[in-house]
């Protein structure tokens, strides 16, 4: 466990006063907080840290224990003793938890140092005492793309409990949906929390993915690409047999309509297959063949 | 229909908001008090962001005449960042081979 200089997390010296924690409090909080910086994990955590050293050191009690000790703190094996048969009679600040942006932060989630110097207090002031809708619960579903090629049932659990979901086929990476009254329980007969899922899909595949089209490059041989013929490749959930046609040009595209991903949430209907086609010119040329490509560059010159 | 709508008189007691500030976000169109059978309430859809906008004032001392602002603020923020991740998503089709 390391020493975390909660002086420094508020940019000031140990001799600060009530008011310079206060006023360095207020500007960080304001920097930081999770509502003013959606989706921003590190906010969040810098967040924590600012209110984690706030309690500290706004707290007289609180300060003198950590000046006086905080200093020592390699010596701090007696306070994990301590921590541990404090943490075993109370939770200290049992599970309440507030919903913020970009996911549930817990206000129980302090650093291992807080806990094992202050575990046994509860020393923060309610500052919100009241609660109604219950909290919103934030989950990342990380999918692959070939899961979300078709509809599909999954069933998560959030906070204990089961939820079963219907996951359309066609999600799109980084969408959010949000699942009304999944959350956490509404408080004083007031609704539930929404469970806000955010759709992380991963494409281990060969084919690029723009919402419904599917792109994908296809190596040619040159001597298809100039005399033309047929050719079998891979979708994503099959194979298809294509004609090339003859004096066929690197880069050329050729779109397959229907054959790329599904619509979201429009069943039966699906985006393009965009291939690309890039040309292989052979390697190891025999002199037999460097003949005749020879000869050929002569026909050319005629 | 009611059952996904609270009561304004009920939010008032339960978030410990005044009325002022209540009616000033209807006002700036935060959010949206509807009035049913004479009796004015708010859409649940409404109370998360309405919980937002409580904890900002009162964790960072943020008026109700400058939560305007801040509400559309983030929500710039929030479209960026859809935008960003299309952008990124679609930049990545040109990269990733490299």
């Amino acid at each position: 466990m390391a020493f975390i200089d909660y002086y420094k997390i508020l940019g000031l010296s140990k001799d600060a006063t009530e008011a310079d924690i206060k006023k360095a409090y207020r500007k960080l909080a304001r920097k930081y907080h999770p509502d003013l910086n959606p989706n921003d994990k590190e906010a969040e955590v810098r967040f924590k840290e600012l209110n984690e050293a706030n309690e500290v050191l706004s707290n007289v009690e609180n300060r003198k224990k950590y000046d006086q000790h905080g200093a020592e703190w390699k010596n701090a094996e007696a306070y994990e003793q301590a921590r541990k048969s404090t943490q075993s009679q109370q939770n200290p600040f049992g599970n309440r938890t507030q919903q913020r942006e970009g996911g549930n932060f817990s206000e129980n989630d302090y650093s291992d140092f807080f806990s094992s110097m202050f575990g046994g207090e509860n020393s923060r002031s309610e500052s919100r005492s009241v609660k109604f809708k219950g909290q919103d619960f934030s989950a990342i579903l990380h999918l692959n793309l070939k899961d979300v090629f078709k509809t599909h049932q999954r069933t998560l659990t959030v906070n204990g409990r089961n939820i079963r979901l219907t996951i359309p086929a066609g999600v799109n990476d980084g969408q959010i949906i949000k699942i009304a009254g999944h959350g956490g329980i509404g408080v004083n007969g007031g609704p539930n929390g929404d469970l806000i899922l955010t759709f992380e899909i991963e494409n281990q595949t060969q084919f690029k993915r723009d919402n419904a089209h599917l792109y994908v490059t296809v190596d040619l041989d040159i001597y298809t690409a100039l005399l033309g013929g047929e050719i079998t490749i891979e979708t994503l959930d099959s194979k298809v047999k294509l004609t090339v046609k003859p004096e066929t040009q690197n880069g050329t595209k050729v779109k397959l309509k229907g054959k790329g991903f599904p619509i979201y949430k429009k069943e039966g209907e699906f985006g393009d297959l965009i291939i690309t086609y890039l040309l292989k010119i052979p390697t190891n040329l025999t002199e037999k063949e460097k003949e005749l490509i020879y000869e050929l560059t002569q026909l050319r010159k005629l | 229909m009611t059952t996904q709508l609270t009561s304004v008189a009920q939010i008032i007691q339960n978030y410990q908001i005044d009325d002022t500030s209540l009616y000033y976000l209807n006002e700036s169109g935060i959010i949206k008090i509807i009035i049913v059978e004479q009796t004015e309430y708010i859409h649940q859809d409404d109370l998360s962001d309405l919980e937002k906008i409580i904890r900002i004032q009162q964790e960072l001392n943020i008026n109700m005449e400058s939560m305007d602002i801040v509400v559309n603020l983030i929500d710039k923020i929030k479209t960026l960042q859809i935008e960003n991740k299309i952008l990124k998503n679609l930049l990545s089709m040109y990269t990733s081979d490299f």
